[in-house]
């Protein structure tokens, strides 16, 4: 927790969101931050005209000083059947790191909104303030864990949520053969601004398995009947690659970030090593 | 090629299966993950409902398919004609004799023969059985009626080759006792021919036929080896024989009791023989040792041994008032060693071998031999001496006795008076007269006791030539030599050694310093280890004290030494063997165990294949383990503290930028 509490969640840009906080903002404000001169019109505030420069100048000018203001930061954590599965199990890792980030947003005055994704957003929480995290702890408690993935509809469903600009970490393993993007992009389109974060089981890594087998999705129906050998494996490894490229690519492309992160990570070291590399925390 | 059991094709319904099971997929395990997105993926081409799938020729299933064919053969057991040169029920008959040991063939004659065999035996058939059997003075049979070929070529390693001269006949009749009740048999003989029967023609009633080994090698031989006084003085003398066709010198060496006594060259026409002399030896010469300096084939016949008189010399004492026929008749025996003193004289001193009591008899008997002459009249040990009688006629005894020998009783013509003998039970009766026993000999109490019942000089027996040979026989009986004769025996003859009186131990050392002891019991065993060539050592305990004495072992043999092979064996009928030429039998052979062992070859190769992909596996794994800690700890390490650096700079600089910013501002305002 001591080592939480030094850390705070970064954005890439400022986001104006009216609400007085610990972040810059694009406006001007009243932070002891000095920013600019500028022009004095009818009906700026008085109080803020430079009197030495009207005394030198004979103009007036006022001084503008930067505003901060709080976000509201998103966490959505996929709860369905998917993450359940690996040694250790995907969704472990995830409540952890969801807790984790919630602290440190809570620490930084902003606004938390913890959220459960399976084929919907089936539940989520608000918070405010450092004391909220066991509001937010009480929440994670109680995630499903079951249900198939459909991340377009459930992050479609984050409008009626979001109240405006902020931060949205997505945890989830992105296995969805539905597809993200429209999901994501409807985020985006929210001024949120996207954070994916993938959690993968070291067996999906690097799968440790050989010989005839029937694969089973454990979400679906779906099955597959693989004779794994050295080209199969090969073959796995580098689809992976290349999904794992796109999913970076799309979050770059909707200027978030992206982090791949195994689920037999510690919490810290994924807070305090992997997130600090795509700087989403500092 | 055959096949023996053409109905085991029908097991090739055993490859259509194995198609059918590469047709059908095969049946999985099921395993429930996360997610078959990637896997749906990267292997949508293994995507498939149906339960047949395209036939893909792997080379799993190629090798499969190969085995399939190959167990299909093992089982119809292939069988390929080949010419075996034995077939049916064989009698081998290994010729072992002296002349085997020739270098002409490499190694020898025997190893060669040897060696062909154990060909042979690799060649039989499955119903072909093989009986091994040596040829040398005596057949030796090494393992009848076999089919089992380790036990045929364990047999044939015990086979070893000899000194000795070859008995074809016994050989024959042996192999024909073994094949008695059996049909189809036939005899291969397998040597140079060079046997003991040339002079007779044998019959055989089965086939046999005649394996010839060997060259015609050129040799020299040792033929005969003795030493002999003459004039006084002692010679030495050696017949040498050249079989060879060329003229040839022959450098021979002569050792007198170990010491050279010289070198002489003796030039022999080709198939030639001679005698070389050497002399005078010194007169104490024991034993005599020649060598051929050459270098032939057989060197078994090189050198030769011979014994200087007897071996063994025995302590006689002579107690007699004066008869020089007695005192020159033993001083001639080789194997005497005479005293004398007179009757007057004589004391008991119990240290003699033999003691010669001539016209007197002691009051106390000396140990060892006796040999009473003329006893006076009286009781002795022998019996009872009587009154002299007038003898008549002159006859050998009832019993055919050695000591007579060569002995020409018939030229004994007068005896004038002899006493008249009472003979003790143990006494056999030698020479005889109507009126009395005149000669008796016999053993009692492990002693020879001999009495001759008249005076020598009332007689003409020392003046015939009858008494030299009687005088040798009867210290020939007393003191008997290890071996008759001139203490030369044949190689592998069966040596008897003659012990005498008294003797509690007797042994007999080779050349070789092995030891075998053929006595107790007595008479002594026969000893056969008398194969090498050389001097034996013979030593008996006769109370309490070792006598040595020897005999010598030699070839000469000229049909051994002869070493040009024979043509033919001296039996009727017999056909000579050519291998290849006379390759009898075109029998089916199998093949199955070449083809089994191509199957275990093709699994062994299908089971690496499979478990290849495993192996890969593992070693990726392992690889990617050790590069973990070395090479991606320090990557990790370095590229944080870079990007930790990095976004150092980045805030210095943009805190440095923001300044600059803010002053060039205040400066434009102010």
């Amino acid at each position: 927790m001591q080592r939480l509490d030094v850390l705070s969640l970064m954005t890439r840009r400022a986001q104006a969101t009216g609400r007085p906080g610990r972040r810059r903002s694009p406006q001007a404000g009243t932070s002891m931050e000095f920013a600019d001169y500028r022009r004095y019109t009818p009906g700026d505030d008085f109080r803020r005209i430079d009197w030495r420069a009207y005394a030198r100048l004979e103009r007036l000018f006022l001084r503008v000083f930067e505003a901060e203001e709080n976000i509201t930061v998103t966490i959505l954590i996929d709860c369905s059947a998917s993450m359940q599965h690996g040694t250790p199990a995907k969704s472990d890792l995830a409540i952890a790191l969801a807790a984790a980030l919630a602290y440190v947003a809570l620490r930084g005055e902003d606004t938390v909104i913890v959220g459960a994704l399976t084929d919907r957003l089936t539940a989520y929480r608000r918070a405010t303030g450092k004391n909220a995290i066991w509001s937010i702890g009480e929440f994670l408690t109680t995630l499903p864990k079951a249900g198939a993935t459909d991340l377009n509809r459930a992050l479609y469903d984050l409008g009626r949520v979001a109240p405006g600009p902020g931060l949205t970490l997505i945890i989830s393993d992105f296995f969805v053969a539905g597809g993200y993007q429209t999901g994501v992009r409807s985020v985006q389109q929210l001024r949120q601004e996207v954070a994916l974060l993938q959690i993968l089981s070291p067996d999906e890594i690097d799968p440790d398995i050989q010989g005839d087998w029937r694969l089973r999705d454990c979400e679906s129906a779906n099955h597959v009947e693989v004779s794994v050998s050295s080209v199969v494996l090969q073959a796995y490894h580098e689809r992976l690659h290349r999904y794992t490229q796109e999913l970076m690519a799309f979050a770059h492309a909707q200027r978030g970030t992206y982090a791949l992160i195994p689920s037999n990570t510690s919490v810290t070291e994924v807070v305090q090593r992997l997130l600090r590399q795509i700087e989403l925390v500092k | 090629m055959s096949l023996l059991v053409p109905a085991a094709l029908a097991f090739a319904f055993i490859i259509p299966l194995i198609l059918l099971l590469y047709f059908m997929r095969p049946k999985r395990q099921e395993r429930t993950i996360g997610s078959t997105f990637l896997w749906q993926q990267a292997l949508q081409n293994l995507q498939a409902s149906q339960p047949w799938q395209r036939l893909r020729w792997t080379p799993l299933l190629l090798l499969q398919l190969l085995a399939a064919l190959v167990l299909i053969l093992v089982l119809a057991r292939p069988a390929i004609l080949s010419g075996s040169a034995l077939g049916g029920n064989t009698i081998v008959i290994l010729q072992a004799s002296a002349s085997m040991q020739a270098t002409d063939v490499a190694p020898n004659r025997f190893e060669s023969a040897r060696t062909m065999l154990a060909d042979f035996i690799d060649d039989l058939g499955a119903g072909d059985q093989l009986s091994l059997m040596t040829m040398a003075r005596t057949p030796r049979v090494l393992i009848a009626d076999s089919q089992d070929k380790n036990q045929l070529k364990a047999a044939l390693r015990t086979a070893h080759v000899t000194n000795q001269d070859a008995d074809l006949e016994q050989a024959i009749s042996l192999a024909l006792s073994l094949a008695a009740g059996r049909t189809n048999t036939q005899i291969l003989v397998m040597g140079d021919g060079h046997v003991m029967n040339n002079n007779q023609v044998l019959v055989s009633p089965l086939p046999v036929r005649y394996l010839q080994i060997g060259t015609g090698a050129a040799n020299a031989a040792l033929l005969a080896l003795a030493a002999r006084p003459l004039q006084g003085k002692l010679f030495a003398s050696a017949q040498i024989a050249n079989f060879s066709r060329q003229d040839r010198s022959l450098p021979v060496e002569l050792y007198a009791d170990s010491r050279l006594v010289g070198v002489q060259t003796l030039s022999l026409a080709a198939g030639a023989s001679g005698t070389v002399q050497w002399g005078p030896l010194a007169p104490t010469t024991r034993i005599i040792h020649a060598h051929i300096v050459s270098q032939d084939a057989l060197s078994a016949d090189h050198d030769a041994w011979a014994l200087v008189g007897s071996s063994q010399r025995g302590r006689v004492l002579l107690v007699t008032k004066s008869n020089v026929f007695l005192e020159k008749g033993l001083r001639n025996l080789s194997n005497v060693d005479l005293y004398e003193t007179t009757p007057d004289k004589y004391v008991n001193t119990s240290s003699y071998d033999l003691t010669i009591f001539d016209g007197y008899q002691p009051p106390t008997l000396p140990t060892g031999n006796l040999f009473f002459i003329n006893p006076p009249a009286g009781p002795g040990l022998f019996g009872t001496s009587g009154s002299t009688l007038r003898i008549s006629q002159i006859s050998a005894g009832s019993t055919q006795s050695q000591l007579l020998n060569a002995v020409d009783v018939s030229s004994i013509h007068t005896i004038r008076a002899s006493h008249q003998l009472r003979a003790a039970p143990w006494l056999q009766t030698v020479l005889t007269s109507p009126e009395t026993p005149l000669l008796l000999a016999g053993e009692n109490a492990s002693r020879r006791v001999a009495v001759l019942g008249f005076d020598l000089h009332d007689s003409d027996l020392p003046l015939q030539s009858a008494w030299p040979i009687l005088l040798y026989n009867l210290s020939n009986w007393f003191l008997p030599q290890p071996v008759s004769g001139a203490g030369q025996v044949q190689a592998g003859q069966p040596v008897t050694v003659q012990s005498w009186p008294g003797a509690d131990q007797v042994t007999i050392t080779g050349p070789d310093q092995q030891t075998v002891k053929v006595g107790p019991p007595f008479p002594a065993q026969p000893d056969a280890h008398t194969d090498q060539v050389g001097l034996y050592q013979v030593t008996q305990r006769v109370h309490g004290q070792n006598l040595n004495g020897a005999f010598t072992v030699n070839l000469f043999n000229p049909a051994q030494s002869n070493l040009a092979p024979a043509a033919q064996l001296p039996i009727a009928h017999s056909t000579r063997f050519a291998s290849g030429a006379s390759v009898v039998t075109h029998q089916l052979r199998e093949i199955w165990p070449w083809v089994a062992a191509l199957l275990l070859l093709i699994l062994c190769t299908e089971w690496w294949l499979f478990s290849r992909p495993y192996q890969t596996q593992q070693a990726r794994g392992r690889k990617s383990d050790q590069r973990r800690p070395l090479f991606a700890e320090t990557q990790q390490r370095w590229s944080g503290r870079y990007q930790a650096v990095q976004r150092r700079l980045k805030k210095t600089t943009r805190r440095f930028r923001g300044t600059l910013t803010k002053r060039g501002k205040k400066r434009a305002h102010i």
